[in-house]
């Protein structure tokens, strides 16, 4: 009993502390490939989330390989540059993903359109294009935030439809066992 | 790489979070019905947390992060899913635990009404027939494993968690027949539970045969990862359809022996199977009452220890006095600019909305006053004019005004007078008048609070109202004059106050004009008051009379009250927002005005006080015409229907200050340290510091808006709630009717208050507006 009651007490502190605590950063954890290839002695796949891509932060992440065995030291930098001149540049690292076989960094995209990618690693670099699409407005990218009342409400009326059957069955019975 | 396999957890705060609540629920609930209930042994809770262990390692641990990369690896993810975690929860039966882990109010309230209905249980019986599981499972299995469904959960997280929840819900229907998890009894004979596994297992075989026998690679995805890995893509399908063969013949086999040797020996699955009841009935809970917790209960009924935390405050007040007089004139750096604005404000909303309104409770104001009643006895009642809320509505008006019109906050002088024109208000009233004159009839704050405590979940009333029905003395109203010391509390025999704000426990409803004093818990002889909880939204639907309230239904003060606090909550928040900000500059300039102050009066005078009269009484006179009802009554009560909504976004709003400037409170500190010639709590550094030394803004964290979106949503649903208890009193369709008025003018206030969260806000003492 004290275990079960131990442990419920435990698992009410994680939950405090994880909603007080959690935050994230690139994640690495899914995504759609955008480029893949052999790059000298190197395999390259490069992932992006969101996706489709949109003006805001891009999460990219990339697996590189070199004869079957993923390569965790070798620096890797990703670049982009947009159709406006902007660029944005970061250095990609495996500590902020959930998966650590993977490198992973975010760049801030700040407008829509064809951007060039560059990721280099060693003395290779992978080039592609990613076509970015408009940064979602600020109430549609909380969307899901937003609606959360409506399935609520939804459950609340009909809770109220069926109590309020419940209760004028229960006055019918009880009239009839009167009568 | 080993170490960075090994070191690659998913630790998905949802799922996290998910798993936490649902273990806490089941093991809550566990605690009465293990070893006490037939059905339930012992074992059943390790099940259950061994299954949720195997969820969380499948979900969360490195095999979740691998399966993107290699295909054999997700399969084997599936495969803990649905063999090992979904059986594993269900030998737990965690349908009565995981209902009686919930609050008392949610299980009865909210859920009683579905699980009582006949229509909900005919659902429920439909989703637990053997056909639907069956189906569940041999469906969620295929769809899932169609190449391109496959790849759009790779790539999207949301339909990745989705495709696992299918996973999980389609093995539990299937399992569920099998295991007829405790109260339910099996459906099925063991005999056609044998068909019914063989038949799954033979549809697992035919997928697992396509898998492994396909020449070419079903799922692209891998054609990329797979060989980074060192793994041929078709090499690494071959080994996964495989896997989801031996390993689904693995679980599905012994148990279909079992289910046989079963069969042959004849035991009745009645006899396997617990009855559908408990065999005796576990121990009822009592209502959470926080006085009776260890510690934190002892602290609060010691009347000492409650004074001595408001001499503390004092203390606070006078330190904040001198520096908001004699320190720094700019509000960042001065005590007196943030720890009230930013500080106190946000703790206070923090307190309402989980406790109750422990911040009158705390009021510094008490000590003083309280030691000034020991040589000055008041003279005068509080004059029969003016004993209604219209004082404080008028005050409560001049405070929103000058709050924003003067910028209150950001002078630390003006602070500094405020603070001090209220304890020589308390002195001067409570010393002429008698009772809590000042906390009742004047206070601005604390009409605030008292209002605002109306969500709370908590408040003072009695233990047992049979005790209270016996009771001769009513010290709770009258004080005791008992020469018995409180157990505890005091250790000479003295007089006890009874209640100084006219509330007499037995008939006392909900938390209005209630100052949670506890002087009532101290004079009651039978220690039948507690601090329990209490839905607030009983007291409003409540139409009988209330101590020092009388009906609510009939207070048009109260309402106004109300009212104004309620859109008071919506005026003050759109004052720091960027457009009403270039609104007012830009107005000011038409007008060829010097300052923005008149611009600023007028619209807090339309936003509070016209439009609150025009829409409130527009809503009150539709929705009455509809209830043929009394146009007064139904906007006392609408205006109680609407504090929700606006407790939201004073908690939104101030939550957000205390949010983004929490840690503003350590360099004033050090400064004000540091100028009294001391360095024990630091060096004030505001170099390279910015978001410290603008006061109150840090840049906005990512998770505080979907939070503030959710506390909104709150608002509008309990104060939706309280429009269907309150004025339309449930009465069917006319009731709808009725409610309709409310509810749009309570949605308008919603759309308002996300308006407002999503503008770029302008804080004080930054130059840049925060996104
Ligand atoms: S609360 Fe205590 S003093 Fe007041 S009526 Fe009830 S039993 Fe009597
Ligand atoms: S004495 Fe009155 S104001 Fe104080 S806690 Fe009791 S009921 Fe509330």
């Amino acid at each position: 009993m004290a275990l079960t009651r131990g442990l419920a007490s435990a698992s009410r502190a994680i939950l405090v502390a994880i909603t007080i605590g959690c935050g994230s950063s690139s994640q690495a954890d899914g995504g759609a490939v955008v480029d893949r290839g052999r790059y000298g002695p190197y395999d390259a796949t490069v992932f992006i989330s969101p996706v489709p891509p949109r003006v805001g932060v891009v999460d990219f992440s990339v697996l590189l390989s070199k004869g079957g065995e993923p390569q965790l030291t070798v620096p890797i930098r990703v670049r982009a540059d947009g159709p406006d001149g902007a660029s944005s540049e970061c250095e990609m690292h495996g500590a902020d993903s959930g998966n650590r076989l993977l490198r992973a960094g975010d760049l801030k995209i700040n407008s829509p359109g064809i951007w060039r990618i560059a990721v280099a690693f060693g003395a290779e670099s992978a080039t592609f294009e990613i076509t970015v699409g408009a940064a979602p407005q600020r109430w549609e990218s909380l969307l899901p935030w937003l609606g959360l009342w409506i399935p609520a409400a939804l459950l609340m009326i009909a809770r109220e439809v069926l109590a309020n059957h419940q209760r004028q069955r229960r006055s019918a019975w009880i009239r009839r066992s009167d009568s | 790489m080993a170490a960075a396999i090994f070191s690659s957890w998913n630790l998905d705060p949802w799922l996290i979070a998910g798993i936490t609540i649902a273990t806490t629920l089941y093991l809550r609930g566990a605690r009465g019905l293990t070893g006490r209930v037939r059905g339930f042994p012992r074992w059943r809770p390790k099940c259950f947390l061994a299954g949720v262990g195997i969820l969380f390692l499948a979900l969360a641990s490195p095999i979740d992060s691998l399966g993107h990369l290699l295909l054999w690896i997700h399969m084997a993810q599936h495969w803990l899913l649905i063999m090992v975690a979904a059986p594993l929860i269900l030998l737990g039966s965690p349908g009565i635990p995981l209902l009686r882990g919930l609050p008392r109010i949610v299980r009865k309230q909210a859920l009683g009404p579905f699980i009582a209905s006949p229509f909900v249980r005919g659902c429920l019986n439909a989703l637990l027939h053997p056909a639907t599981g069956w189906l569940a499972f041999a469906i969620v299995n295929w769809i899932w494993h169609y190449p391109r469904f496959y790849g759009t959960a790779l790539e999207s997280p949301l339909v990745h968690r989705f495709e696992h929840a299918s996973f999980l819900i389609g093995a539990m229907l299937f399992w569920w027949q099998i295991i007829a998890p405790w109260p339910w009894r099996a459906r099925l004979p063991d005999a056609a539970l044998v068909v019914y596994l063989l038949a799954a297992d033979v549809q697992n075989t035919i997928f697992s045969a396509i898998v492994t026998f396909s020449d070419t690679v079903l799922y692209p995805n891998y054609l990329a990862t797979a060989p980074a890995l060192g793994w041929d893509a078709l090499r690494d399908q071959r080994v996964a359809g495989a896997f989801m063969w031996t390993a689904g013949q693995f679980v599905m086999l012994p148990v279909a022996i079992f289910l046989v040797l079963r069969a042959l020996r004849g035991v009745r699955r009645s006899s396997i199977v617990a009855p559908a009841r408990p065999a005796t009935s576990p121990r009822t809970r009592e209502r959470f009452d926080l006085l009776k917790v260890a510690g934190i209960g002892t602290f609060l009924r010691n009347r000492q220890m409650r004074m001595l935390v408001r001499w503390s405050l004092v203390l606070v007040a006078v330190v904040i006095v001198i520096d908001g007089f004699w320190g720094p004139s700019d509000a960042p750096s001065n005590l007196a600019g943030t720890l009230p604005w930013t500080h106190w404000r946000g703790l206070i909303v923090i307190a309402l909305l989980f406790g109750g309104n422990f911040l009158c409770m705390t009021c510094p104001l008490m000590a003083p006053r309280h030691q000034m009643r020991r040589w000055i006895r008041p003279r005068f009642r509080w004059p029969t004019a003016l004993r209604s809320k219209w004082f404080s509505v008028v005050l409560i008006v001049l405070w929103l005004v000058s709050y924003e019109a003067f910028d209150l906050w950001s002078s630390p002088f003006a602070t500094a007078m405020l603070v001090v024109g209220y304890f020589v208000a308390i002195l001067v009233v409570d010393g002429l008048f008698r009772g809590a004159s000042f906390c009742k009839w004047v206070c601005p704050i604390g009409q605030f609070h008292m209002t605002q405590s109306l969500v709370s979940p908590l408040s003072v009333s009695i233990r047992d109202p049979t005790v209270c029905a016996t009771c001769i003395g009513h010290e709770c109203i009258r004080g005791s004059r008992s020469i018995e010391p409180v157990a505890g509390t005091i250790s000479l025999p003295q007089l006890v106050p009874g209640c100084e704000l006219e509330l007499f426990q037995p008939v006392k409803r909900g938390n209005l004009d209630c100052t949670f004093c506890l002087d009532c818990v101290d004079a009651c002889p039978h220690g039948n008051v507690g601090i329990l909880v209490a839905p607030q939204s009983k007291s409003l639907a409540d139409r009988q009379w209330g101590s020092s309230i009388a009906r609510i239904g009939s207070r048009a003060d109260i309402a106004a009250l109300l009212t104004l606090l309620t859109f008071g909550a919506f005026a003050n928040a759109v004052g720091m927002t960027s457009p009403w900000l270039d609104f007012v500059d830009q107005t000011t300039l038409q007008f060829g005005l010097r300052s923005t102050t008149i611009v600023e009066i007028l619209f807090l005078l339309v936003a509070i006080v016209v439009l609150p009269s025009f829409v409130v009484g527009a809503t009150a006179w539709l929705s009455a015409r509809y209830a043929k009802s009394n146009w007064r009554e139904s906007l006392c009560r609408g205006a109680h229907a609407l504090v929700p909504i606006g407790a939201a976004m004073w908690c939104v709003h101030w939550f957000y200050h205390l949010a983004t400037g929490a840690a503003t409170g350590i360099p004033v500190v050090q400064r004000a340290i540091n100028d009294a010639g001391e360095s024990w709590f630091g060096i004030a550094n505001w170099v390279g510091i910015p978001q410290w030394s603008d006061s109150c803004c840090g840049p906005t964290p990512t998770w505080l808006i979907p939070l503030e979106l959710v506390i909104l949503q709150l608002g509008l649903l309990v104060s939706g709630w309280m429009v269907w208890r309150g004025p339309s009193d449930r009465a069917g369709m006319r009731g709808v009717l009725v409610a309709i008025p409310w509810w749009a003018l309570a949605l308008g206030l919603w759309i308002a208050g996300v308006w407002i969260v999503l503008q770029p806000m302008q804080m004080r003492g930054s130059a840049t507006p925060w996104p």
